[in-house]
């Protein structure tokens, strides 16, 4: 029977759409309305040029190293003990970004849906369907992806179009009263919320270079489209106000739909919508730790690390996410230098060293270590 | 409720069922590593439940970022 290891361009660019959509649709209207105001649409175009870019960047760097993930180039790049050093360092960025999403999550849902339910038993209840993705692996992952895909734009076309009767175009002018500045403050701003860097960690899944670069760049123009999308509904229809004083301004915008009194409270929409997306993302997410932690070790299987890693998400969830002021200080004062130090800085710095060794130097590339690190233990082959 | 507890509980609970695979392995770095892993998660949830300082991750990259102002 043939066994697949690997996965098609049309997976990962699902992949790849919903790591970006994920939590940033409930939250990326408030914080570009925030600082560009009325051209908060503007800005969130710049989010997805500087996200091309970004994207552009790791796939110039993949194209140094072909056939290696993130950790194995970061060790084929600075050398074996500092490559498992940065390898870490990147752990923590993601563990960091799994407990605030987990937070995210409960905090949404008990505040805004189920508000009669405790934050952890929320929390509890999608960690366990992350963990049972986690022991099925990414192809898996990627499977489910493609069932949910349709979905996901069935039910973005419905919201979109339910809403357009709503639209008021003076909301959105004067365009550029206050100049470019807070334009591109903002878009650079809601940036750093894709983190499509995880992909890379999946890259070599994808057997043909020309096709996974492609689904790589189209995943990410797509997941930020939908994204600027909302950022302008959300100001079209909410008013610059509304927007920028709502916590989840996509979910106050999911409520105001009501088509001739028929039509209404489809709010569950775009819970649905944020549901299937944060599923992969946090799947996506937990998968590249477990990846992380099996080429930094050197581990001969993976899924033995799942449920305690599981367990340290909900513990740093539980101390992340303690309150909407501490997470919008952190978010507003530290993450964009935080997050960009690992999706530009780095990445670029790393570009350049490879640069000088692969091309000026002339060192030989190393073979594909691990084509261990991408290939799926026997448990995540599927017939 | 303590959800503490659970995780402290559902943690011991782990090694039960992973350790017989572990050493049908034969790997002692995945031992390691696994136990490593487990302590650290076990010792964490303790903490939670009996209220101690916790893990701010958030709080390091804080500190960290304020090391290079500007």
């Amino acid at each position: 029977m043939k066994r697949h290891s690997g996965i098609s361009a049309l997976q990962f660019f699902i992949l790849t759409f919903g790591l970006t959509i994920g939590t940033s649709i409930l939250v990326i209207p408030s914080g570009v309305a925030h600082i560009a105001r009325e051209d908060a649409w503007i800005a969130s175009l710049v989010s997805m040029a500087i996200n091309l870019l970004m994207v552009i960047l790791y796939i110039a760097l993949a194209r140094l190293y072909p056939g290696q993930s993130l950790y194995e180039i970061l060790e084929a790049v600075t050398g074996k003990w500092p490559g498992k050093l940065l390898s870490l360092v990147y752990l923590f960025y993601f563990i960091s970004l799994v407990g605030t999403l987990l937070g995210n999550l409960g905090f949404f849902v008990s505040g805004e849906v189920m508000t009669e339910t405790p934050p952890e038993v929320v929390q509890i209840i999608f960690l366990i369907a992350a963990i049972i993705s986690a022991r099925k692996g990414i192809i898996i992952l990627a499977r489910v992806g493609e069932l949910f895909f349709p979905w996901v734009v069935l039910l973005l076309l419905i919201l979109i179009l339910a809403l357009t009767p709503q639209i008021e175009w003076n909301y959105i002018k004067p365009v550029l009263e206050d100049g470019w500045l807070p334009v591109l403050q903002a878009g650079l701003q809601s940036s750093v919320f894709q983190e499509v860097i995880v992909l890379m960690v999946f890259l070599p899944l994808v057997k043909q270079q020309k096709s996974r670069e492609r689904a790589y760049l189209l995943g990410t123009a797509a997941g930020n489209l939908v994204l600027s999308a909302i950022v302008l509904l959300s100001v079209l229809v909410l008013g610059i106000e509304q927007t920028e004083n709502s916590t989840f301004p996509a979910y106050a915008l999911a409520k105001t739909i009501n088509i001739g009194n028929i039509l209404q409270r489809v709010e569950g929409i775009l819970i649905t919508i944020w549901i299937l997306t944060y599923f992969i993302k946090i799947s996506v997410l937990f998968l590249s730790m477990l990846q992380g932690l099996r080429s930094i070790f050197g581990l001969k299987r993976q899924n033995h690390l799942i449920y305690p890693l599981a367990a340290l998400f909900m513990i740093i969830a539980w101390n992340t996410y303690i309150n909407t002021v501490y997470v919008n200080d952190i978010i507003a004062t530290v993450w964009m230098k935080f997050s960009s130090l690992f999706l530009l800085i780095m990445p670029a710095v790393l570009y350049l060293i490879a640069v000088v060794r692969v091309k000026l130097l002339k060192q030989e590339q190393p073979e594909n270590p691990a084509g261990s690190q991408t290939q799926q233990p026997e448990s995540q082959k599927s017939p | 409720m303590n959800w503490g507890l659970l995780l402290v509980i559902s943690l011991i609970l782990v090694p039960v069922f992973e350790t017989p695979q572990l050493v049908k392995l034969h790997s002692p770095r995945d031992l390691v590593v696994f136990f490593g892993l487990w302590a650290v998660a076990l010792a964490s949830a303790i903490g939670v439940t009996a209220g101690l300082p916790q893990w701010r991750v958030l709080d390091w990259a804080r500190s960290f970022i304020q090391l290079y102002p500007g």
